[in-house]
């Protein structure tokens, strides 16, 4: 357990000192900011006869979940996995005391907390635009909790991605594969039903089954289920594809 | 005590190149040559008892199944396989330090004590990215050695090091070898250089391992260790020896 956790902490620190997440978080901040500026601009436009007193938080947290956080999941995902056997630095975790399935975990949790960083990080940042812009800060505790809860459904995300890593070779091909499909998913949850909801992207905000009116037992289970079974066999089949690979 | 035993270790690639039934004992102690010409299967071989690739056969490595006990016998050994795997966003201290934290004890000073045996101390705060081929395998060597394993596996450690630094790398095996008793598999297709750093050679050619034998016994027999690969080879294709 030690060492997985040494080895997520190194695989977190290597994705950190990539300038690459900085400037897509500062993407992420000037889209909230420019949001807020739009809002201003239709009220001066209207001579302040429209005015939108909008909840910026909540706003963007699809912007968050559905665009950003999954852009970065997919990057580090291809920068742990395909970019590393590219430039050959993959062999360097091999050859440190892990087994093989804790080496592909610690990169996964290293994907997920990069990306449950980001997440909060935006929350923080669309929290202070609203301040500034003298916005109400009613229910921001629960705006917190949906961006806490939107974390769990990154997973499967995660696990994709290592899926795609573990059948390409090149990390440009790893990366489009993942956008492609991630694109192709999210066109059936949106327009095919009801196949659409038995893919796990049609759940990335994962708070409007959880936060607000309740869905019975037996349809909160079932989306649970598709989660988190969804996780389980893109990770066993990653695993299954990674333990027999050349390295 | 045997560190490595590996028992008909085999693995071919699609293109037939590979190792066949590679059978081999390193003692504790020993620096083991691994001594062939390039595409003879060194690297497999090396590859395979550090599970980076899946080969058929038995590996043991002091005394412990590689499969069922690899992060006991990983804790124990260092190494540098190939190019040396560095992180070009990181520095070479960052680059150490990354590989050090998997492993108890590893202070601040023995990172820079490391650098500083590789001659890299004074570079520890530049992005590895940015050094040379030698650098690099410098900083490699680093990376195998700031851990004080008890084995060190080495694929062409001298690969892309001047003069000075070739004969440094060979000082340093020794010294670890003499001093702490560490134990050195090493691999290169230059008979001169596994001569002055080696007490036991192994030949492989074309996926086998032909022959074995210490340098000492080598050389009582040869003028040198490139005639003793020169003879095995010949002796291996059935060619008449003049």
């Amino acid at each position: 357990m030690k060492a997985l956790v040494l080895n997520t902490k190194n695989e977190l620190s290597k994705l950190l000192r990539k300038k690459k997440y900085i400037v897509i978080g500062i993407i992420g901040a000037l889209v909230c900011i420019l949001r807020l500026g739009g809002n201003v601009m239709i009220a001066k436009v209207s001579g302040g006869e429209v005015v939108i007193k909008s909840n910026l938080i909540t706003e963007m947290l699809g912007f968050v979940v559905d665009i950003l956080v999954p852009l970065i999941a997919f990057m580090a995902v291809t920068d742990l996995f395909a970019s590393e056997v590219q430039e050959d630095t993959f062999k360097e975790s091999l050859m440190r005391p892990l087994t093989r399935f804790k080496v592909m975990t610690s990169k996964s949790l290293a994907v997920f907390l990069l990306c449950c960083m980001t997440i909060l990080a935006m929350f923080v940042i669309c929290l202070a635009v609203q301040i500034v812009s003298g916005n109400s800060l009613a229910y921001v505790p629960q705006t917190l909790a949906a961006y806490v809860v939107d974390m769990v459904p990154v997973l499967a995300l995660v696990a994709m991605a290592v899926f795609i890593n573990m059948l390409s070779k090149s990390p440009t091909l790893a990366m489009l594969l993942c956008i492609a499909v991630y694109i192709f998913f999210k066109y059936l949850n949106y327009y095919v039903s009801p196949i659409g909801q038995m893919i796990f992207t049609a759940y990335s905000q994962w708070h409007k089954i959880w936060i607000g009116s309740l869905l019975p037992l037996g349809a909160l289970l079932s989306k649970v289920g598709i989660l988190f079974g969804s996780v389980l066999i893109l990770y066993t089949l990653s695993y299954i594809i990674f333990d027999g690979k050349d390295y | 005590m045997n560190v490595i035993e590996t028992n008909n270790l085999t693995k071919l690639y699609k293109n037939n190149r590979g190792i066949k039934n590679i059978s081999l004992t390193v003692e504790k102690g020993d620096v083991l040559g691994l001594l062939g010409p390039n595409g003879s299967g060194k690297t497999t071989a090396m590859k395979a008892i550090l599970n980076l690739v899946r080969a058929e056969g038995a590996v043991k490595i002091f005394g412990m199944n590689l499969h069922n006990d690899f992060e006991k016998i990983m804790l124990r050994t260092g190494a540098l396989i190939e190019s040396p795997a560095i992180y070009k966003d990181l520095t070479a201290y960052q680059n150490v330090k990354m590989h050090a934290a998997m492993y108890p004890d590893v202070t601040k000073e023995r990172i820079e004590h490391t650098l500083r045996a590789v001659h890299l101390l004074q570079y520890k705060d530049d992005k590895a990215g940015r050094f040379s081929l030698g650098m690099k395998q410098r900083l490699g060597l680093a990376i195998a050695f700031v851990s004080e394993p008890e084995l060190i596996i080495l694929d062409e450690p001298v690969n892309g090091l001047d003069i000075e630094g070739v004969v440094e790398v060979r000082e340093i095996i020794r010294r670890l070898n003499e001093e702490k008793g560490v134990t050195f598999l090493i691999s290169s297709h230059m008979a001169s250089e596994i001569e002055k750093t080696c007490n036991k050679v192994a030949v492989m050619y074309e996926s086998e391992l032909i022959a074995f034998s210490s340098t000492e016994d080598a050389l009582r027999l040869h003028p040198s260790l490139e005639d003793y690969f020169l003879a095995v080879v010949k002796d291996k294709r059935g060619d008449v020896v003049i």
